[in-house]
């Protein structure tokens, strides 16, 4: 009789260990059971603060659906590694619908980690999705959400005109009261739109070579060392600016949602301000992905996609958020944050350039050794 | 006529219930393979990867260490200061208390052991970002005196910040092995001083607590103003006045303290330093939540390695570099005080 032996090389030894390490870590860290979530109803990974609750609760009311809302991305680099060993191990993460940064799309398309949609499963999001957002790279598996800008969030106290440029927070008056982004590849980006208007580099973030971005670098290395512009730990740059602790951050919309727009201003500088598009896609393994679907589909409606704007002060991603805004209330409709002037959606610079693996881990190599002291 | 036993024989002789007990360890061994042996072997093996950004190891290389230590020599000198220096803060804080509740608090010793412990329920990012509030420009703290005198002041993003939030995420931990220690003491033998008319330090104790103070206040010192600034008039006065607590402290300490509960709850203190040393080394949320680029830890750079980089053999280099530095300076502190006995109180 022959006998099957099993046998695994060292490496798959460690592989196997790496993915049980890391579905324990992903139990205890994130959603218990993604079997769970098939009975009931499906689990959201989402961003920080990304949407109004009231709005969990109309989903279900309306599809019977129950959504398991975790808001467990306050950093997209830090999602991104969570998940990583999982789906490298081809296991299931546990989340039937993620919200995905942009400069991490590429990564879950390119890598196969999203499951395909289903057009036909799709009908708002065929029909409402915002034009200008249908021809972004990877539509297709990981559909537009999110959109908005990374711009700057000042208190209005002591910046009684405003911000106009990135180069007044290099005013020593303001010194060790700016708080920088969390994420590297985004300070490269709105710090190299600084550049390209003053002539030191030639690109746009979308095409900046690693040379320009080591060069971006370089020019914040002696602000940051001088302690002019401060590294930011996670995205609470919100709760800095109202602790007095900071008078200007880089922010998206969201982070200074909750706060006084009185006193904390919001504005796109005159050199343009890097906008990310970030997506709504179907992790590889998902236990409910027709559950995930029409969730996903219930935001293209256009009361829906108003709920999303009007909470998040993002930029609407579907077609007829304006119109369902001016009935809940006029003044939405006419918000700056939500509907910018064309003049300041000119400015915005989607980021970040094709970089592959290596180059941006120089970058991000680059950036931990300048912000470790 | 009782039978004498050789003592080189009792020492020598092996329970009968010895190797019987072996079953009853394999949980315990089970455990610590899974769980401790295999994690740092896998640590270990992945800080020689050839490949930093490969999910396993593959192949061999030192790069990961010579790419990685000479750029963060910095970042374990603040993990080791800091670390040293919320340890001895947390004694200071958490040291009278435990003497306090342990010898006075009568009935009420579980009550106010319990409230001093209520507030570590919360969740640990919770507390620290409470820290951030209280020592915000804007803060309770520092709002009014703003607001009173037109001075700005900014302890957010110094070392100062950093210490004292760490300190506080490690009173707890100095907290119960001092009190239980404490509580193993003979109260008669306290009488039995008192009876004896235990004193207090004096002029000798005065001295120690002054050398002691002394120490301490340069390595606050340091880690406060820098090396440098610590000849600037501001630092030197907070030299000069640790100095003078200690020497304080040291005068007025009862012999009770110092020659019957210090030597008899040393143990505690052991287990006290190495439960509070350890987390604080390898603490990296306070620096990142309370600190500047001045304050970042080993810690933080791991962090970013592993979640910023993707750099995962650079981040198990650094996290081996900070066990074997965080194991060196444990022996040190173990052969100095040659605590035997630091699981009796643990």
């Amino acid at each position: 009789m022959n006998r099957h032996h099993f046998t695994a090389n060292r490496r798959q030894a460690l592989k196997l260990l790496l993915a049980g390490a890391g579905v324990m870590g992903g139990r205890f860290a994130m959603p218990f059971s993604a079997a769970h979530a098939a009975e009931n109803g499906i689990v959201w990974a989402a961003n920080s603060g990304e949407c109004d609750p009231a709005d969990i609760t109309r989903f279900k009311e309306q599809t019977g659906i129950t959504v398991d809302y975790r808001e467990v991305i306050s950093d997209a680099d830090q999602f991104f590694a969570s998940v990583r060993p999982q789906f490298t191990a081809g296991l299931p993460i546990g989340y039937d619908v993620i919200c995905i940064s942009s400069q991490y799309t590429s990564f879950y398309a390119d890598n196969g980690w999203l499951e395909p949609l289903d057009p036909a499963a799709l009908p708002n999001v065929q029909k409402n999705l915002l034009p200008s957002l249908r021809s972004v790279k990877h539509a297709d598996i990981a559909i537009p959400f999110d959109f908005a800008p990374v711009a700057l969030a000042f208190n209005r106290a002591h910046f009684k005109d405003g911000l106009q440029s990135w180069g007044q927070l290099l005013d020593p008056a303001v010194k060790g009261k700016v708080g920088l982004y969390a994420t590297p590849i985004v300070n490269v980006a709105a710090w190299g739109l600084y550049l390209k208007a003053e002539g030191k580099i030639d690109n746009v973030p979308a095409e900046m070579t690693l040379d320009e971005a080591m060069e971006v670098l370089a020019f914040l290395k002696p602000h940051i060392e001088s302690g002019q512009l401060l590294p930011a730990q996670g995205e609470n740059a919100g709760q800095k600016l109202s602790n007095g602790d900071l008078i200007a951050a880089m922010a998206p919309p969201v982070n200074i949602s909750q706060l006084d727009p009185a006193k904390v201003g919001f504005t796109v500088p005159k050199e343009g301000a890097p906008a990310y598009v970030d997506r709504l896609g179907i992790p590889k393994g998902a236990a409910n992905p027709a559950a995930a679907l029409a969730f996903i589909d219930w935001w293209f409606r256009p009361e829906n996609a108003a709920s999303f704007c009007r909470y998040t002060l993002q930029y609407p991603y579907a077609v007829g958020v304006k119109e369902e805004l001016a009935k809940i209330d006029p003044a939405l409709a006419a918000n700056p944050l939500i509907f910018p002037p064309a003049d300041e959606l000119d400015r915005l610079f989607p980021y970040p350039a094709p970089w592959d693996q290596r180059e941006r881990a120089q970058i991000a190599r680059t950036w931990t050794q300048m912000i470790s002291g | 006529m009782a039978e004498v036993v050789p003592s080189a024989k009792a020492a020598g002789a092996r329970s009968p219930g010895a190797r019987a007990g072996w079953p009853e360890m394999l949980p315990t061994l089970a455990w610590l393979a899974a769980l401790l042996v295999l994690p740092l072997v896998y640590i270990l093996r992945m800080s020689f990867s050839a490949d930093p950004f490969a999910l396993t190891a593959t192949g061999w290389s030192l790069a990961n260490y010579a790419d990685s230590i000479p750029f963060y020599w910095n970042n374990l000198l603040n993990s080791v200061l800091i670390g040293l220096s919320a340890t001895i803060l947390a004694f200071a804080v958490a040291m009278p208390v435990a003497y306090g509740i342990s010898f006075y608090g009568g009935r009420w010793k579980a009550v106010l052991l319990f409230a001093f412990f209520a507030p570590f329920l919360t969740s640990y990012l919770i507390r620290i970002v409470a820290w951030q509030t209280l020592l915000g420009a804007n803060g309770p703290l520092f709002a009014p005196l703003t607001q009173a005198t037109g001075l700005e002041v900014r302890v957010l993003g110094t070392p100062f910040a950093v210490v004292a939030g760490l300190t506080y995420q490690l009173v707890p931990f100095v907290l119960l092995p001092l009190y239980t220690a404490f509580n193993r003491i003979d109260r008669t033998l306290c009488a039995a001083a008192d009876d004896l008319y235990s004193g207090r330090g004096g002029r000798r104790g005065a001295a120690i607590g002054a050398a002691a103070g002394l120490v301490i206040a340069l390595l606050l010192g340091s880690v406060f103003f820098g090396g440098r600034g610590l000849a600037a008039p501001g630092p030197l006065a907070f030299v000069l006045a640790t100095t003078l607590l200690g020497a304080a402290v040291g005068g007025t300490m009862t012999e009770r303290f110092a020659l019957i509960v210090f030597p008899l709850s040393r143990n505690g203190f052991i287990a006290a330093a190495v439960l509070s040393f350890i987390p604080a080394l390898g603490d990296y949320v306070n620096a990142a939540l309370l600190g500047d680029i001045r304050t970042q830890m080993l810690g933080n750079v791991i962090q970013a390695k592993f979640l910023v980089e993707l750099d995962y053999a650079g981040a198990a280099a650094l996290s081996a570099t900070l066990l074997v530095a965080a194991m060196l300076l444990l022996t040190l502190l173990l052969r100095l005080i040659r605590g035997t006995e630091l699981l009796d109180v643990v």
